[in-house]
């Protein structure tokens, strides 16, 4: 055995984890070899003060693990996970199908008649930041609400005693005969409150939301006589 | 060392760290447990290289965890988890001193004699009484070793555990802990008897 092997295992057989072989021949070495006989001492010299120094280290490590554990919730019992067997799976998704043709039904059949507006425009998600569901146009030729989800998922239904009289920040195109009486926005130009014209209730079509940008959008009011359209357009950094 | 503690090494080194990562990311506690486990002395001994402190490197080491906790859905490479864990502790161990600085009194010079003169007396944590090694010294040897033989000193030297331990912690046979165990003591003892030769040509 040469030195350079010796030393190679010098902490292993320090710490009385070498097999027994290898550690007899070390043995055998050290006896006759006084440079790896002093690196021996060194070594255990070495322990016996790392040892002693490391023991606040180990403490610390202890004390270290339990407060990381407590605190993150480590400790806890895992949550049971649930597994969807075959037959559950069917059976959710039979459900979701139930209840999917419920809701088509009850907007087929059961949705609201007469001077109810309703709702008038799909929504283009992809193209649309400011808004990202349908909005609905709902109520009568006094009180037409005009309210749509943003982004954040939020719904916006303005207040029925809101100020309809004012119109800060946006543009309005009249494209009809008559002006539109009353209008309104909100600062965060997420809601569009507006009564309508009585010329224009009877025959109210549509109206379209369009986000231009964040913050810039353009609505259209429509109805079926020539000529009755209405555009309002949000002005660049309007506030 | 205790077989508790035993199994609970073997059982953080059975699976291969990305894979411990991902559990860990998939909220799963029982990985959570492991890699504190696993990681808490490696963390410790980084930070207190830092900090020269204990007790301060143990508090950076929890606010580790918590921070580790808080974003481990951001580890992008699950593999590299003890380098992200490390780059966190390394980024709250600056905060610490950022915070130990701004909190520091102003500086009177007659304190700063006082102090001095208590850590000729007595050793400073980080500083090597003549014949004796203080923990200070300790770590900084071994956060002075090559990466590769870092971990094998912590577990060994610090933590004392096994040859068959460490193998399993690091993700290796027995004889690859042992070869970096011998090797991480050579260059320890030479790196602590450099330490004591350099003390004894100071005084």
């Amino acid at each position: 055995m040469t030195c350079e092997e010796c030393r190679d295992d010098i902490a292993p057989f320090a710490a009385g984890d070498l097999p027994p072989t290898r550690s007899d021949e070390i043995a055998r070495h050290i006896e006759e070899c006084a440079q790896c006989r002093r690196e021996l001492d060194e070594e255990l010299a070495l322990r016996r003060v790392v040892h002693n120094a490391a023991i606040p280290f180990r403490d610390s490590v202890r004390r270290g693990e339990s407060a990381a554990e407590r605190r993150l919730g480590a400790g806890e019992p895992e949550a049971p996970r649930v597994r969807f067997t075959r037959r559950r799976r069917t059976q959710a998704i039979a459900a979701g199908a139930l209840a999917a043709l419920a809701a088509f039904v009850a907007l087929v059949f059961l949705r609201p008649r007469g001077n109810e507006i309703e709702s008038i425009s799909a929504w283009a998600v992809d193209h649309y930041p400011l808004v990202d569901q349908t909005h609905q146009i709902h109520g009568n030729a006094d009180d037409v609400r005009l309210w749509f989800r943003t982004h954040h998922g939020i719904d916006i239904i303005p207040p029925r005693d809101a100020d309809y009289t004012s119109l800060t920040g946006c543009k309005m195109t009249d494209m009809g005969e008559d002006p539109v009486p009353l209008l309104r926005f909100d600062a965060n130009v997420t809601t569009a409150v507006f009564i309508l014209p009585a010329r224009l209730e009877p025959t109210l079509r549509g109206a379209e939301v369009r986000g231009l940008r964040r913050g810039d959008f353009v609505i259209d009011v429509w109805s079926e006589g020539p000529g009755e359209f209405l555009r309002i357009t949000r002005e660049k950094n309007g506030s | 060392m205790s077989s508790g503690r035993e199994n609970d090494a073997r059982g953080a080194g059975r699976e291969e760290i990305s894979v411990l990562a991902s559990r860990w990311r998939a909220g799963e506690h029982s990985a959570l447990r492991e890699v504190i486990r696993r990681f808490q002395a490696p963390l410790l001994s980084y930070a207190m290289s830092l900090l020269g402190s204990l007790n301060d490197a143990e508090d950076v080491v929890q606010e580790t965890w918590i921070r580790a906790h808080g974003g481990i859905r951001d580890l992008r490479d699950p593999s590299g988890l003890w380098a992200w864990l490390r780059r966190i502790a390394h980024n709250a161990a600056m905060d610490a001193a950022k915070r130990a600085r701004r909190h520091e009194a102003p500086e009177d010079p007659s304190a700063l004699e006082i102090q001095a003169a208590h850590q000729a007396r007595v050793g400073g944590e980080n500083g090597t009484d003549e014949g004796t090694i203080t923990l200070g010294a300790i770590i900084a040897a071994i956060e002075n070793l090559p990466e590769t033989y870092r971990e094998a000193a912590v577990y060994h030297y610090l933590q004392e555990w096994p040859h068959a331990d460490i193998a399993v912690a690091l993700g290796i046979s027995e004889e690859a802990a042992r070869q970096r165990v011998s090797r991480a003591g050579r260059l320890l003892r030479s790196a602590l008897r450099q330490a004591r030769e350099e003390e004894c040509h100071d005084l």
